[in-house]
């Protein structure tokens, strides 16, 4: 379902958020398609257990390192949806509250009248 | 090492946990008293740390026994769930916020409530959950029973009895912990902090018996390679069919196993913790399955052919001498098995008592109730509750126990693993499907449920016993009566194929087919709708409750009494809390007291609240008791929906008038502009023509007064005369000229329609124009007059403007040798007249001004012009239903005129109002 009000187009920050969302879901994919390539070299002669070790290990080293890099922007990205009404005019988040793990509580952003 | 040691050390470890447990849920209870959250008990790293109890004695002991026999095929076990977590913002994400919107309290409660709150889904669920999970429990039981055994040169206990004496133990822990208090969330601080410790615990046993094994017993990572190199045989090789269906199973299992539903689902605080989670929780398996290849290969190399390679971590230390560690070891496994067993059988029983045991006992009561006439003395659940929970870990541990006992506990821990593991995978396509189809529906998802199940049950689990103990060998061997396609390990005919992946085929596809097919076919409740809605756009209704579409209670339905809801709600949250939760939503309504009023808001608040503890459907089934048992229909649900409708279609005819409004405001703006400028133009026109008119009567006022003069002479009258009648010609001339424009502006002129030819009416203008300024020699250029071309116009006037526009030329073009270039063309029904001269042409600047009336671009009086000329050929062309307009860029003055060859009164009226509709 097509967000009605939602914009077309996004600023730069918005927008690099939203690719780093679509990087998110290629991730798994492609880590997939790459968990799977032992099978292909076992038919070949292949490298042996010991290599294979070695290869899915630093995969999977490369998948952790990638995820926990696109963890932080995704972890903004969804503050701000439970923080804000929908379609509302982002409200900058307080640097604060995602350093010092001020987080981890519901806490709304403060009132800019306040 | 004798069980002397081991049994204190096991309970000491036990000690150890309850207080660790009993601290953590001592300081949440005062941190909420004071009104915090408990921040470090629910930190990412608590998180991240509880989903670790997807590690358990199956990791610690089996994944060594496992890449013992079949290489590196165990670690497909932690890559699938590194996909899921690596992928969370596909699927966990959805389902952590759907388990917070929802209150879910378990697996069974969360597809329960996406169709439509039935309990016959969760009853199904949890059926299977509890079959699936025994053997897992089993697993459990077995691998500490062959730890003592490992240990214990003197056989005191026998497994099965240690079996039963571990699970007696762990039940009372889990019933301790597990079942305390009703929380309307569903949370245990205490058990999840316990378990968070275990995990450090099992981490670091393993890892600490895997460095000694690289850099104590091996010589670094190198040697421990070519050892691995060495090591490697046929039966390592990775089966392409098994690597890639076993990653698929471990992923789906992540998400659907009762227990790891429980730690990342219910247990959660913040979804947040999330993103955290999705990069730690794969380094935490990383970490726990790096050094199982080396611990095999070590084992293979150290210990007899005869030990049993699932007990490597605890042998290997043990017969080199290496107590301690053996000892760290022991308890790794330990905490490993006593985690999942505790997580597990708190899971199911939410999940019994929520979806079997109280649903039963309202029904029983209800019925009691309408013997007695009393619909809302339901009697206090708490307590039953609660007991219902403890009375089903008890059973589910007794169920592990039991298929310990039958299935003799000799199996590899990890293929006992995989059997349950296949069972929950069943929960797949429902849940999926529930998540992001709409069209999913309780009788596909039911079916689906059930047939997978059964699937499993007769070709994996029933099986797994042995052939001979539940199924018979003859059944076995050629199937029941005899048929061959219905043999368990080969349905249909498939032979030869691995006997889990021929399981996990057949059951996950027909399970899916007949969950899509029956999906099709039926037309799901409007309960269900609603709450399909709510799964599906779970990201769209960020404030689902504000949103009139979902709401599951209508108007008249609320036509009940608060105090009803009241009496419920304290048998369920205990007086305080009920009463507390009652006075917020009173004061939240802006009344006095303790009863709100029963508005929709609401009921479906307080249902929420509910579902948080008995699990949605009972929620729903105990409020739709209270409120008269009327379910919504599907009318309410379209009622409610095109009350939505309506308010959207109200707001977009605001939005339509509004914008209405400010076209309408734009176009008054743009006429008041053009008014204004009307009036400036009108002021400079007066002023102009004033001034126009004033120049020849000064001179015959002048002159006048000299003729009056008597001394003049006879000579010089005449010339005053001719003077004075000179200037009153071109007064008149002025004045004929302003007249004619007056007429052709305000369209009156009566035209006089004539036939000629296009090529004598040129001649006869350029005739006309030679008298102004004679000495000048034209050349003339024709082009496109070689035919004739008949119009059908006014003739004169045409004529006028050619006269004008070729007099111009004479008069202004300043070339040494003018030459004047005439092209026409027609089309379609069109003539188009360019006269070019070679001069300079007419400055950028003044293109715009020379059809304006006054407009002279030299103050020269020349000819005599007031500077009218072009403004009267103009109106003539607009008369004529055509236009005239200067062309730029073509080496001199070019205008160009066009008109129809034919004028017609429809051509001329359009001409002349262009910008009326």
């Amino acid at each position: 379902m097509a967000k009605p009000n939602a914009p077309m187009f996004l600023e730069r920050q918005g927008y690099r958020r939203r690719r780093i969302m679509d990087a998110a879901r290629v991730l798994p994919v492609l880590g997939f398609i790459l968990i799977l390539l032992p099978v292909l070299w076992t038919r070949s002669g292949g490298l042996g257990t010991a290599g294979e070790a070695v290869y899915l290990f630093i995969l999977w080293f490369c998948l952790i390192v990638a995820a926990a890099l696109m963890s932080r922007p995704l972890k903004q990205a969804l503050h701000r949806e439970l923080t804000q009404p929908h379609h509302a005019p982002p409200i900058p988040v307080p640097p604060t509250a995602t350093q010092t793990g001020a987080s981890d509580t519901h806490t709304p952003p403060p009132d800019p009248a306040a | 090492m004798t069980l002397n040691i081991l049994i204190p050390a096991a309970v000491g470890y036990v000690v150890f946990l309850f207080v660790i447990a009993s601290m953590a849920e001592r300081r949440a209870e005062r941190l909420r008293r004071d009104g915090r959250s408990p921040r470090l008990l629910r930190s990412p790293l608590v998180y991240t740390l509880s989903l670790s109890v997807y590690c358990t004695a199956w990791t610690f002991y089996g994944a060594v026994g496992y890449a013992a026999r079949s290489g590196l095929e165990f670690i497909t076990i932690y890559l699938g769930p590194t996909l899921v977590f690596i992928g969370w913002w596909w699927l966990l994400r959805k389902l952590v916020r759907i388990g917070k919107a929802q209150r879910v309290t378990s697996i069974a409660d969360l597809i329960s409530a996406r169709y439509g709150k039935s309990n016959a889904i969760g009853v199904i669920v949890t059926l299977l959950a509890v079959a699936a999970t025994t053997p897992y429990i089993a697993l459990q039981l077995q691998s500490i029973a062959l730890s003592f055994g490992a240990f214990a040169d003197d056989e005191v206990l026998a497994p099965r009895q240690l079996a039963m004496w571990v699970a007696a133990g762990l039940a009372v822990f889990t019933i301790l912990f597990g079942t305390r208090n009703l929380d309307s969330n569903e949370q245990h601080h205490g058990v999840v902090t316990a378990i968070a410790v275990e995990a450090v615990v099992k981490l670091v046993a393993l890892l600490a018996v895997g460095i000694w094994v690289v850099w104590g017993l091996g010589d670094g990572l190198g040697d421990v390679m070519v050892r691995i190199a060495e090591a490697d045989r046929l039966a390592w090789n990775v089966q392409p069919a098994r690597w890639m269906g076993l990653t698929f199973l471990a992923g789906v299992a992540v998400i659907t196993l009762p227990r790891m539903f429980q730690v990342m689902v219910v247990e959660t605080t913040d979804e947040r913790h999330l993103s955290t989670a999705s990069w730690a929780f794969p380094l935490y398996l990383m970490a726990m399955s790096l050094f199982v290849l080396p611990i095999a290969v070590a084992g293979m190399q150290y210990l007899p052919a005869d030990a049993n390679p699932d007990l490597y971590v605890l042998t290997l230390p043990h017969a080199l001498g290496q107590n301690g560690l053996a000892m760290l070891a022991f308890l790794g496994g330990f905490s490993a098995a006593t985690s999942m067993v505790i997580i597990a059988a708190i899971a199911l029983a939410t999940m019994v008592s929520n979806h079997i045991v109280v649903p039963i006992w309202l029904a029983q009561r209800r019925q009691a109730a309408e013997a007695s006439g009393d619909a809302s003395n339901v009697g206090d659940m708490r307590g039953l509750v609660l007991n219902a929970r403890r009375l089903s870990i008890g059973l589910i541990l007794g169920l592990g126990y039991l298929y310990f006992a039958v299935s003799g506990g000799s199996r590899a821990l990890a293929s006992i693993g995989l059997i349950a593991f296949v069972g929950m995978a069943q929960l797949l396509p429902a849940l999926v499907g529930g998540l992001y189809w709409r069209g999913a529906s309780r009788y596909g998802a039911g079916a689906g449920l059930v047939v997978g199940a059964l699937i499993w049950l007769y070709t994996l689990f029933l099986p797994s016993f042995g052939a001979g103990v539940l199924l018979s060998a003859e059944l076995m061997e050629h199937g029941p009566f005899g048929i061959t396609w219905l043999r368990p390990h080969a349905l249909f005919g498939v032979v030869g194929v691995d006997p889990l992946l021929h399981t996990m085929f057949f059951s996950i596809s027909l399970n899916t087919l007949i969950f899509t097919i029956i999906s099709l076919l039926s037309f799901p409740s409007p309960v269900e709708r609603v709450q399909s809605a709510q799964f599906i756009f779970a990201f769209d209704l960020a404030r689902a409750e504000d949103i009139p579409g979902t709401r599951r209670w209508s108007q008249d339905m609320a036509e009940t009494d608060a105090e009803d809801l009241l009496a419920m709600s304290q048998r369920i949250f205990g007086s305080d809390e009920a009463q507390q939760l009652f006075e917020a939503e009173t004061r939240k309504q802006g009344k006095a007291g303790i009863l709100p009023d029963p508005t929709p808001e609401f009921l479906d608040f307080l249902e929420r609240e509910l579902a948080g503890s008995v699990g949605a459907a009972t929620a729903h089934a105990m409020m739709s008791q209270i409120i008269g048992g009327r379910l919504m229909s599907v009318d309410d649900l379209m009622a409610v929906a095109s009350e939505t409708a309506q308010i959207m279609e109200h707001s977009a005819q605001l939005e339509a008038k509004s914008e209405e409004l400010a076209r309408t405001a734009r176009q008054l703006r743009e006429a008041n502009e053009m008014l204004q400028k009307l009036s400036v133009q009108k002021d400079s026109f007066l002023s102009q023509i004033s001034h126009e008119l004033r120049t020849p009567m000064t001179s015959i006022r002048a002159f006048s007064e000299i003729l009056m003069d008597d001394e003049i002479l006879p000579e010089d009258t005449t010339r005053y005369a001719r003077i004075i009648q000179d200037e009153s010609i071109r007064l008149t001339r002025l004045l004929d000229d302003l007249l004619d424009l007056s007429v052709l502006e305000n369209g009156q002129v009566n035209l006089d329609i004539q036939s000629g030819d296009l090529g004598a009416l040129i001649e006869r203008a350029l005739m006309s124009s030679n008298s102004v300024r004679p000495e000048r020699s034209f050349s003339i250029q024709r082009h496109g007059l070689d035919a004739p071309i008949a119009l059908s116009t006014d003739i004169g006037r045409l004529t006028q403007v050619f006269i004008n526009i070729l007099s111009n030329a004479r008069k202004y073009c300043d070339a040494p040798e003018p030459v004047m270039r005439i092209s026409v063309r027609q089309r379609r029904g069109r003539v188009t007249v360019d006269f070019i001269d070679n001069g300079s042409g007419i400055p950028k600047k003044s293109q715009a001004l020379i059809f304006e009336k006054f407009a002279r671009l030299t103050d020269t009086h020349q000819a005599g012009g007031a500077g009218l000329g072009l403004a009267i050929c103009r109106e003539i062309m607009n008369n004529l239903g055509g236009d005239i307009s200067y062309v730029p860029g073509q080496g001199g003055a070019a205008f160009r005129v066009v008109f129809p060859a034919r004028l017609t009164p429809i051509a001329r009226a359009e001409s002349l109002n262009p910008s009326d509709p």
